[in-house]
C-alpha cells in the first residue's frame, strides 16, 4: 500500500493506493498517530486508487477509526471502490463508518 | 559462547606471515589454530571449534577460494566469519572473495605500522559479529520450540469429540505459524441441542493464539448461561473490549442447531459467511454477517441481530476462517469469489469426511501450496432426530417429554451421530 498525507488545518486527507493488508496495518497506523500528533483530528481517507482489501486491511482501517474516535477526532471514507465496499457491507461496517462520493462534500461535512 | 576465549584459525603458506599475524593479535585473549592451505583449514574445522578464519588467497593444494566455496555449502558453518587478506591488490580477487561469503578483506602490501592496528581491528568487529549472531540464532531456536509447545497446547484446546445430537461434524486445522489465532468448538446443550463457534482473532502468532484460547472457557461460560448466539457475542464483545488494544479484534459466527425444531439459530460477528447448503433445493445461501467484528465498539454501539434457519434432514453448513475465503491464487483471484461456493457444491453427495480432505486438496492446489494464513474448516451434515424429546436437567434423572418439534417426512432416523476432531 501507498499513502500520502496532505493537511488542511486541523484535516488530514490520507490519499491511499495499492492494496490494503495486513503489510499495510504499521504504515496506515504511522499517518495517523503522525496526523494526531501534529494537531489533525479530522481524517480523510481517500480510497479510489486501493485495489483491493482483504479483512486484515479492514481490521487496520478500523482499528485506526477507533483510535482518531478514542481522540475526539472524525475519520470519514471517501471515493470507495466496490469491492472495498462490498467487504464493509458484509461485515456491517458501513453502518460505523462515513462513506461519500467527494472529497468534496467530506471537506464541507467537516465541523457538522 | 560468551565467556569462552574466541579461536581464530589463520591460514597462509608462509610461516612467516603466520607468525607476524599472531604476534598481531596478541595479548587479546584469543586462541590460534594454523593451517597451511585450504585443505587443512578445512580438517581443523571439522575437529575445532572455530570462530573467525583469516585467509590468504593464494595457496597450494586447496587455495581461498575454492576454500570458501567448500566452508559456506556446509550449513554448519555459515555463521563463521572469514578476513581474506592476499598480495593480489586487483579489485576483481577482492570482490570475488567477498561474492563468495567472506566478511571482510585487507591486503598484504599495505605498510605494516598500518597493519597492526587495522588487523586488530578487523578481527574484533567479526569477532562480535559472530557472537550477536550465534545469540540470535539462539533465541531463535528458543523461541521455535516455545512455538511447537504453544502449538500442541493449542491443538489439546480443540474440540476432539465432536459427538453431538443431530450433527455429523469434521473439522480441519492448519495454523500459519506453528500457533493461530483462529479457534472452533461444539458444546452440547440443554435438550439435544448443539452450540458452535467459529472464530479468527486478527494477527498472528502468540498473542492472537493466547487471545483464541481464552475464548473457549468465555465461549463455553456464556452460551451455557445464555443459549443465544446474540448474547453469547455481546458478553464476547465487552471482554474482547478491555483486553484486547485498538490493533487486535475478533470476528465470529455462533450457531445453535435444535434437532428436535430443526432450527439452526445464528449471529455472525464480521466473520467470513458460512456456506448452507440446502439439500432439497440445492441451494447455497451465505449466512452473512448480523453484526460488526468483536472488541472494536462499545456495546451502546456495537450492533447486531440474531437469525433462524429451518433446517432440513442432510442439509449442510460449512463454516470457515478468512484463511480459507480469502486464500489467492498466484493470479491473485480469491478462493472465497467462487471456488469455493462450487467445491461445496460438488460435495453435496458425498461423505464429509471426503468433503474435507477434498477441499484442503482444491485449496492447496489453488494456492500452488501457499499459505499466508492459517486455514480452518468444519463441515457438518444435519441430521434430524425424530421421537420424544428427552430434556436433561443438572442432577436429575432424564424425564421423557412429549415430541413438540414437527415431523421431518423422509428425514433418516439415526441412532448416533458420529464426529470427528
Amino acid at each position: 500500500m501507498q499513502a500520502s498525507s496532505l493537511m488542511q488545518g486541523t484535516t488530514a486527507v490520507l490519499t491511499l493506493s495499492g492494496p490494503i493488508e495486513f503489510s499495510s496495518r504499521t504504515t496506515l497506523r504511522a499517518m495517523v498517530d503522525d496526523g494526531l500528533v501534529k494537531g489533525q483530528h479530522d481524517f480523510i481517507l481517500d480510497l479510489q486508487a486501493v485495489t483491493f482489501i482483504d479483512s486484515s486491511g479492514l481490521g487496520a482501517l478500523v482499528a485506526c477509526f477507533s483510535t482518531v474516535r478514542k481522540q475526539g477526532g472524525s475519520m470519514k471514507l471517501v471515493r470507495v471502490p466496490k469491492q472495498v465496499y462490498s467487504l464493509m457491507e458484509l461485515t456491517k461496517l458501513t453502518h460505523f463508518f462515513d462513506i461519500l462520493d467527494s472529497l468534496e462534500a467530506a471537506m464541507q461535512s467537516d465541523g457538522q | 559462547m560468551a565467556g569462552e576465549s574466541p579461536i581464530i584459525l589463520i591460514t597462509d603458506d608462509t610461516k612467516v606471515n603466520r607468525a607476524w599475524m599472531k604476534r598481531c593479535l596478541r595479548n587479546r585473549g584469543y586462541q590460534f589454530l594454523e593451517a597451511e592451505n585450504g585443505q587443512e583449514a578445512l580438517e581443523k574445522i571439522r575437529m575445532h571449534r572455530v570462530d573467525l578464519v583469516i585467509l590468504d588467497l593464494v595457496m597450494p593444494v586447496l587455495d581461498g577460494f575454492t576454500f570458501l566455496e567448500k566452508l559456506y555449502a556446509d550449513p554448519l558453518h555459515t555463521s563463521i566469519p572469514v578476513i581474506v587478506n592476499s598480495s593480489l591488490a586487483d579489485l576483481t580477487s577482492i570482490q570475488k572473495a567477498l561474492a563468495l561469503g567472506s566478511y571482510d578483506y585487507f591486503v598484504k602490501t599495505l605498510p605494516k605500522e598500518y597493519l597492526q592496528f587495522i588487523l586488530p581491528l578487523k578481527v574484533r568487529n567479526a569477532i562480535h559479529a559472530k557472537r550477536l549472531l550465534d545469540d540470535i540464532c539462539e533465541k531463535q531456536a528458543v523461541l521455535e520450540r516455545e512455538i511447537q509447545a504453544a502449538g500442541r497446547y493449542q491443538r489439546f484446546l480443540l474440540p476432539k469429540d465432536l459427538h453431538t445430537a443431530g450433527m455429523e461434524v469434521e473439522a480441519f486445522f492448519h495454523p500459519y505459524i506453528g500457533v493461530g489465532g483462529d479457534f472452533f468448538d461444539f458444546i452440547p446443550l440443554t435438550e439435544d441441542k448443539t452450540a458452535c463457534l467459529i472464530a479468527d482473532v486478527s494477527g498472528h502468532g502468540v498473542l492472537s493464539a493466547m487471545v483464541a484460547a481464552i475464548l473457549k472457557p468465555l465461549f463455553h461460560q456464556y452460551v451455557k448461561d445464555t443459549e443465544s448466539p446474540l448474547h453469547t457475542l455481546r458478553r464476547l464483545n465487552q471482554d474482547f473490549l478491555t483486553l484486547t488494544d485498538d490493533a487486535h479484534y475478533i470476528t465470529a459466527f455462533v450457531g445453535v442447531y435444535d434437532p428436535y425444531r430443526h432450527t439452526l439459530c445464528y449471529a455472525n460477528a464480521g466473520h467470513p459467511p458460512p456456506l448452507y447448503l440446502h439439500q432439497a433445493t440445492d441451494a447455497i445461501e451465505a449466512l452473512k454477517a448480523t453484526g460488526v467484528f468483536l472488541g472494536l465498539f462499545e456495546d451502546a454501539e456495537w450492533m447486531a441481530e440474531e437469525k433462524v434457519l429451518s433446517v432440513g434432514p442432510g442439509d449442510r453448513l460449512l463454516l470457515v476462517t478468512d484463511g480459507v475465503s480469502e486464500a489467492q491464487s498466484e493470479a491473485g483471484t480469491c478462493f472465497g469469489t467462487d471456488d469455493l461456493h462450487k467445491v461445496w457444491r460438488d460435495m453435496a453427495d458425498v461423505g464429509i469426511e471426503e468433503t474435507s480432505q477434498h477441499l484442503w486438496q482444491h485449496l492447496r492446489t489453488f494456492t500452488g501450496d501457499r499459505f499466508t494464513d492459517d486455514v480452518t474448516f468444519v463441515v457438518i451434515r444435519f441430521q434430524a432426530i425424530s421421537g420424544p424429546r428427552v430434556l436433561r436437567l443438572p442432577n436429575d434423572p432424564a424425564q421423557v417429554l412429549p415430541s413438540s418439534g414437527r415431523e421431518s417426512p423422509g428425514a433418516t432416523f439415526l441412532p448416533s451421530c458420529r464426529g470427528r476432531g
